[in-house]
């Protein structure tokens, strides 16, 4: 038997680097990635951050003019001495939508009055606001009903007082 | 075209030469790898929670007057929905749709001794039972009906003799729960006062809650000293142990004698058990229990709170309580909670009601505070909840932290970190008794280090249980807020845990104070809470606080 294998030819490569060929290696690191992979510790996922809350102002209205959706400024109106967070309804009362005369200004005696006419809203903003006298029974109910659906459906970020109101000036 | 051939012909040979080393240890690594590959498929567990509602764990509101922080609410109640405010409490049988009312303290009893029903109201199990652990004693067994007993004859007792306010002040025990429900019963004032107060502190607490009563251990207070301090005082109860009842304590001591009546404990039981109706009493429904006393003790107050909870704060904690807890993770009748907080806090208390609305049992044991071990809640019993002090926890983490361990224990130790942080609880092997839950709190005068995320994480793998890590104020009922029991995250080491976000029955701002400013960048100041379990409705804790990115409480 000895003798034989003597004469026998050199087994091939293959055999011989049996445990440490290309492809044993190639395999084995493949394997190493993947367990480095699997065991690299993940950052728990985090959300961006969250819009910072509006805060709650007291308007006059010279100073809610400009929330009326033109120049990227969000759309604020005012009823009943609220002023309300428009902008989800864009389409409406922004620039161009039916209801735009009454972005950034007090919509009460329009609103009450279902009119979008120019001369329901106050013309002087320096002057008081619009004590809204001369209104009837169904369209005070109207303005009510109003005030609830806005109420409903967007934030109430600041309320409406005239001019020179000792509120207005505490705000700077 | 040649050269692409040329290239494409040497890749060829390439991969030939490649395979061609293919040998049976290639077969191996290949099997390995596709082993590797496909085990996480059929092995891999869901975290137990999604992991962007612990990114966001109280929902903020979206507007915030000058000088506020939003207001932050828990994800339960968001803004425009009513605060929780009581058990919801309907009689068995019922519609489902039927509204129920807020309950009181008479609605916790009552629940706990009918037992669990289903839903047609029928009997779904054993009532739950009360367990006192007595020292070398042994475990003493209560049935809710003999507790029951026991609530009546006292109730009729204290009410025949004029009883109006009854101070408490006795550790965790039966005689504890039997007062606190025999006032609500029979309408008198119970004042539960903290245990280890000295003569003077519990005379200067019995003066100011106005208590006629005191219901006290035989011999742990002196009673001269006491009754020159508070000569309001009409009667003392003695809680005598089972070992001095040969002892005469009805015996008044010379000088004091004629000013108060001394009765004891197991004598007016004696007495009593047997003509005492073994059902509920009969109580008006309509008309609410008296208010609780809760003394507490503060570090920075001086010596010590009084919280007057009204039955709706108590009941809103309660509720509160009872639907933080993840459906599968909520309290039931096959669990057993153990305090090694005194129940005197509410905070246990409110717990430990809310095991007992849920037919848990309860199991009692004197020794209780801050410096109890965290050994102690499994002497003779095997409780799967457990309400400890924070010091205790800290003690149990650093022993725990400290135990020499192996090469295979460390590795243990090391797959179940892991696990925690992709936020699946692991399991840990069963040959110690294990809680399933554990709640700690923080009070907010109290000015120790909070604990850190280490420490809590320390206590998982210790536990393998769930953790409650609640902030406290001694004007609100339960907890203020609360850490989600899925949270297991931490960051770096020594951080301060968080206390999660707010429980159901509050809500919380932060205000600016003395330069704590809140900015759109940051909420920062002194914490208001209001809600249904806040004592008249809102209170100011006297701590700065600030909300952390996942909108979680925690000191500025």
């Amino acid at each position: 038997m000895a003798d034989s294998k003597t004469d026998t030819p050199l087994p091939p490569p293959t055999h011989a680097q049996s445990i440490a060929s290309p492809i044993n290696l190639v395999l084995f690191a493949l394997l190493l990635t993947l367990v480095y992979l699997r065991l690299r510790p993940k950052p728990p996922p985090t959300l961006s951050r969250a819009p910072p809350p509006i805060v709650f102002r007291t308007f006059t209205p010279p100073m809610l003019k400009p929330y009326n959706g033109e120049n990227n400024m969000p759309v604020y109106l005012a009823v009943n001495g609220k002023v309300f967070d428009v902008s989800n309804g864009r389409n409406f009362y922004g620039p161009g939508g039916p209801y735009e005369n009454f972005a950034g200004r007090d919509a009460s005696r329009g609103l009450a009055c279902g009119s979008f006419d120019e001369d329901m809203l106050t013309k002087d903003l320096e002057g008081p606001l619009d004590d809204l006298k001369g209104l009837g029974g169904e369209e005070w109910e109207a303005m009510r009903g109003w005030e609830e659906r806005f109420q409903e459906k967007y934030l109430v970020v600041g309320k409406l007082v005239a001019v020179g109101d000792p509120e207005a000036s505490k705000e700077g | 075209m040649a050269e692409g051939s040329s290239l494409l012909q040497q890749l060829d040979a390439g991969l030939e030469q490649l395979f061609a080393g293919w040998s049976i240890y290639t077969t191996l690594l290949c099997l390995g790898l596709v082993t590797y590959l496909l085990y996480p498929v059929f092995f891999t567990r869901d975290p137990d929670t999604h992991p962007l509602l612990l990114a966001r764990q109280c929902s903020p509101s979206y507007v915030r007057q000058p000088g506020e922080s939003a207001v932050y609410r828990s994800l339960e109640t968001p803004l425009s929905y009513p605060l929780k405010s009581g058990l919801n409490v309907k009689e068995p049988g019922a519609p489902r749709w039927a509204a129920g009312k807020d309950g009181d303290l008479r609605d916790v009893w009552k629940k706990a001794l009918r037992g669990p029903i289903d839903d047609e109201g029928k009997p779904a199990g054993e009532p739950g039972k009360i367990y006192t652990v007595l020292g070398s004693e042994g475990v003493t067994e209560h049935r809710l009906s003999d507790v029951t007993k026991e609530i009546n004859a006292v109730g009729e007792y204290l009410v025949q003799h004029g009883a109006k306010r009854v101070a408490i002040h006795v550790p965790n025990s039966i005689e504890f729960l039997v007062t606190l429900f025999a006032a609500s019963f029979y309408s008198f004032v119970p004042v539960i006062v903290l245990q280890e107060q000295s003569s003077e502190a519990l005379s200067d607490v019995l003066k100011t809650t106005h208590a006629d009563t005191l219901i006290t251990a035989a011999g742990s207070v002196s009673l001269q000293a006491l009754l020159e301090q508070h000569p309001g005082l009409k009667q003392v109860i003695w809680v005598v142990e089972r070992t001095s009842r040969h002892m005469d304590w009805n015996e008044v001591p010379e000088g004091v004698g004629g000013k108060a009546e001394i009765a004891v404990w197991h004598d007016i039981i004696e007495e009593r058990k047997s003509l005492a109706p073994t059902g509920l009493p009969t109580y008006n429904v309509e008309k609410p229990p008296p208010n609780v006393f809760a003394v507490s003790q503060g570090a920075l107050t001086k010596g010590y709170q009084v919280g007057e909870f009204t039955q709706h704060n108590i009941v809103a904690a309660i509720a509160a309580q009872l639907s933080v807890l993840p459906r599968p993770h909520r309290i039931n009748s096959s669990d057993m909670l153990l305090s090694l907080a005194p129940l005197s806090s509410s905070y246990p208390l409110t717990i430990a009601l809310a095991a007992l609305y849920s037919n848990a049992s309860l199991a009692l044991t004197s020794v209780s505070g801050e410096k109890v071990p965290y050994d102690a809640a499994f002497r003779r019993v095997k409780p799967t909840i457990v309400i400890a002090a924070p010091s205790t926890i800290r003690e149990a983490c650093k022993t725990f932290r400290e135990q020499p361990r192996g090469m295979l224990q460390k590795y243990a130790i090391w797959q179940q970190t892991k696990s925690l942080a992709e936020g699946i609880m692991p399991k840990l092997s069963s040959e110690h008794p294990r809680p399933r839950l554990i709640y700690t709190f923080e009070s907010s005068d109290n000015r120790a280090d909070p604990l850190t995320l280490a420490e809590l994480e320390d206590l998982r793998l210790l536990t393998g249980a769930r953790t409650a890590y609640a902030f406290t104020d001694a004007k609100v009922a339960g907890a203020i807020a609360q850490t989600s029991i899925y949270d297991y995250r931490r960051s770096e080491d020594g951080e301060q845990a968080a206390f999660g976000g707010p429980l159901s029955s509050v809500e919380f701002k932060l205000v600016d104070e003395n330069g704590h400013k809140n900015s759109d960048e940051k909420a920062l100041g002194k914490l208001v809470v209001t809600g249904p379990a806040v004592v008249g409705g809102e209170t100011k804790v006297d701590r700065f606080m600030t909300v952390t990115d996942f909108n979680t409480l925690a000191y500025a």
